[in-house]
């Protein structure tokens, strides 16, 4: 069938040496040798991508500009996948929220079938573009991970919302000094035990970016890096995911398109 | 066969969503409850210092719903495919959003604050997201949450609300009469109805 995406990808195949150029086009694609052929169709509907790849778009406030999204992005970005990264202003949230299945986003469109909830959209792409772990005990690991960021996301919350910056600050310390120096002890005591320089098993998994994204993008941003003295393994982790050369690109390209970031 | 642990307070919380998943698929585990005062005993032995704990042949897996999910795949509980599973998941973290909501409620030591609270709670979160479920319900046309059969986000919805209903009565769910049905359904499996009569009753 061709629709709107396929015509994109509608191409002439143009071999000068062959009676049959769309045939030796065609045939090297499917990786097949050149060869003659008597039929004469001209032109050859292929998708250069994946035939398979579905049309994302991913849809958020445009602020926070990271916020609940930015994992999804993340992992789009590091696995190469092309998706439309909508960002919408607050005023147009009440025309938009009836049309959510829960009156929330981020949502994910995947071929026009609506997913919610950021940790569920992470999983399903992280799944789908080898970033979920090399077997269902990785997956797990990998989730639960996950999972605790989720938990420090809830836990920062209460500070951020606070509005007597007094209190505010007060409140940021606390944080700083027990919920998050807890955990960076206690996770750095899983790197260690599973010594790879990854989260889960020994590659990179969303995990990993789910950990950078807290740790690094929002954490070492907002409070430098002294809580993590003495983390090196963290530390090591976190500088490991910035420097991946898709995730450079996109944080470089995002940090000076949407400067103010929370 | 594998061994299962699964360690945690005894209350349902955060653990009934596992159990109610192995319940459901007659695996055999090892529920391990300890009171509340015995939780310092216990607490440096876990990998974040929280409790549910599942104990996979001796390696320890945390996070509750991580936990679920895990024993739901497992035993054919999450969906009959990838994006069956991912509708499963949502369901959940909404559950899990529902449950985070409780939190400040069930800490209030005021009673009337409490009571305003849990008033507002259900007006504000529950009731806008029990119809948005019920008109997904609707349109998935099946009578359970993904696909054609029961999956974890039936247990969780049933884990959440059968209480609810318990203490507030049935008519909360009046607005919903599909999701009604599905949490009648849901309790009335053989093993899960067994499993509800014979657990230990606790507050939570």
């Amino acid at each position: 069938m061709i629709n709107k995406q396929s015509a994109s990808n509608l191409i002439i195949l143009l071999s000068p040496r062959s009676k049959t150029p769309w045939r030796s086009g065609f045939n090297r694609l499917k990786g097949q040798k050149a060869g003659r052929s008597r039929h004469t169709i001209r032109i050859l509907q292929t998708d250069l991508h994946c035939s398979n790849m579905p049309v994302y778009k991913l849809r958020y406030f445009n602020n926070p500009r990271r916020g609940r999204a930015e994992l999804a992005r993340l992992i789009l970005h590091q696995a190469g996948v092309e998706f439309e990264d909508i960002r919408f202003p607050h005023s147009e949230w009440p025309a938009i929220k009836p049309s959510t299945p829960f009156g929330q986003v981020p949502v994910l469109e995947v071929d026009g079938q609506v997913l919610a909830q950021s940790n569920t959209i992470a999983r399903y792409l992280a799944r789908k573009y080898g970033l979920a772990g090399k077997n269902d005990w990785e997956q797990a690991l990998a989730d639960m991970y996950a999972d605790n960021i989720n938990d420090l996301l809830n836990a920062a919350v209460p500070p951020f919302m606070e509005k007597d910056p007094v209190k505010q600050k007060e409140m940021y310390e606390k944080f700083m000094a027990e919920t998050i120096a807890n955990h960076v002890v206690l996770i750095e005591k899983q790197l260690k035990k599973n010594n790879t320089g990854y989260l889960v098993g020994n590659d990179l998994t969303w995990a990993d970016l789910a950990y950078y994204a807290y740790f690094s993008d929002f954490l070492e941003v907002k409070f430098g890096s002294a809580f993590l003295k003495d983390a090196p393994l963290l530390k090591a982790l976190i500088d490991r995911v910035k420097a991946l050369p898709n995730i450079k690109k996109w944080t470089e390209f995002r940090n000076s398109k949407y400067p103010e970031e929370n | 066969m594998v061994h299962y642990k699964l360690i945690y307070f005894n209350l349902r919380g955060r653990a009934e969503l596992a159990r109610l998943v192995l319940q459901h698929q007659e695996i055999v585990f090892e529920d391990f409850r300890f009171e509340r005062e015995e939780w310092p005993k216990y607490k440096a032995g876990t990998p974040f210092g929280q409790v549910p704990v599942l104990e996979v042949d001796g390696e320890p897996l945390a996070q509750s719903n991580t936990i679920a999910r895990y024993l739901a795949r497992q035993h054919g509980l999450a969906g009959q495919n990838d994006w069956e599973q991912s509708q499963a998941d949502m369901y959940v973290d909404c559950i899990h959003d529902l449950i985070g909501g409780t939190r400040p409620i069930i800490y209030e030591t005021d009673k009337d604050k409490q009571k305003e609270m849990f008033q507002k709670f259900l007006q504000d979160v529950v009731n806008p997201h029990l119809q948005k479920v019920e008109q997904q319900l609707i349109k998935n046309g099946s009578g359970f949450l993904v696909g054609k059969s029961i999956t974890w986000a039936d247990l969780a919805y049933y884990s959440f609300f059968s209480p609810m209903m318990e203490r507030l009565g049935e008519a909360i769910l009046d607005i919903t009469p599909h999701l009604k049905k599905l949490v009648a359904h849901v309790g009335n499996i053989p093993q899960i109805k067994k499993y509800v009569e014979t657990r230990p009753k606790t507050a939570l």
